[in-house]
């Protein structure tokens, strides 16, 4: 995603501040604590303001991938979900992968 | 995903006549669009809730080297930050996360709308742009990590 302008909060406050980072790295934990989460900013002159957040679930509005899976008969075949019994299911997030790491059939070769 | 799904779905939908289908599409179709109504009001509520000041001056590392949190409105009177899940040890970001991005509404939007004239990477990167100053250049995309 070249395309994209990224900006990194390294050795910054920024991620720890808004509550998506710990204060400190924990390189015991997966992406060193790292979270993630959606942050909207308003500007009032050079004035800056925070007026929302979320994180978890509350991120899926950002891509559509789960409101199209929500439109199947399969869903997200995740475990969680309420599905006609005998549909595949597997646990939530490990089907997931870089888009360069599925297999040929676009499964998840788990 | 288990062998059997990719030539059937176990335990299908129950095959129906059109007519019966459409009755229960229907009553779906009515739910969702309370879901919507709903999700409207939801909406209004979001823009009314109050903001807290940001105290603090941010810099971050950008495509053009460092820049405040404030240049990151580019002059815009709103910013959507997505806080990319990456930490600094790790050598890439984290799959959902990266899932995420690459399906983002907003950025397919502009994909699709690229003439094939624009179809360079460093077009793409343009058109972006463009797409931004169409919607009155009010909502730029940003994505924060930490790396």
């Amino acid at each position: 995603m070249d395309d994209i302008p990224w900006y990194s909060s390294f050795e910054s406050d920024f991620n720890p501040d808004f509550g998506v980072s710990p204060p400190e790295p924990q390189s015991d934990q997966y992406q060193d604590g790292d979270t993630f989460g959606l942050s909207i900013f308003v500007r009032d002159g050079d004035r800056i303001f925070r007026t929302y957040f979320t994180d978890r679930r509350g991120v899926e509005p950002l891509s559509s991938n789960w409101a199209l899976l929500d439109l199947t008969p399969l869903g997200r075949q995740e475990e969680w979900e309420d599905s006609p019994e005998g549909r595949p299911q597997d646990p939530p997030y490990e089907w997931w992968r870089l888009h360069d790491e599925y297999d040929e059939d676009g499964g998840s070769n788990a | 995903m288990t062998e059997h799904a990719k030539d059937r779905i176990p335990n299908p939908p129950q095959a129906v006549s059109a007519e019966e289908w459409e009755e229960a599409r229907a009553e779906v179709l009515a739910k969702e669009k309370a879901q919507l109504r709903a999700a409207d009001a939801l909406a209004a509520e979001r823009r009314r809730l109050p903001m807290v000041e940001v105290e603090k001056e941010y810099v971050l590392e950008g495509p053009e080297g460092k820049a405040t949190l404030l240049e990151l409105f580019e002059g815009r009177p709103q910013l959507i930050v997505y806080h990319f899940m990456y930490g600094p040890s790790s050598d890439h970001g984290c799959d959902g996360c990266s899932m995420v991005v690459t399906t983002s509404a907003i950025w397919r939007t502009c994909a699709l709308g690229t003439p094939p004239s624009l179809s360079s990477p460093a077009r793409r990167c343009r058109s972006w742009r463009l797409s931004s100053a169409a919607w009155g250049g009010r909502h730029p995309l940003v994505l924060v990590v930490r790396e």
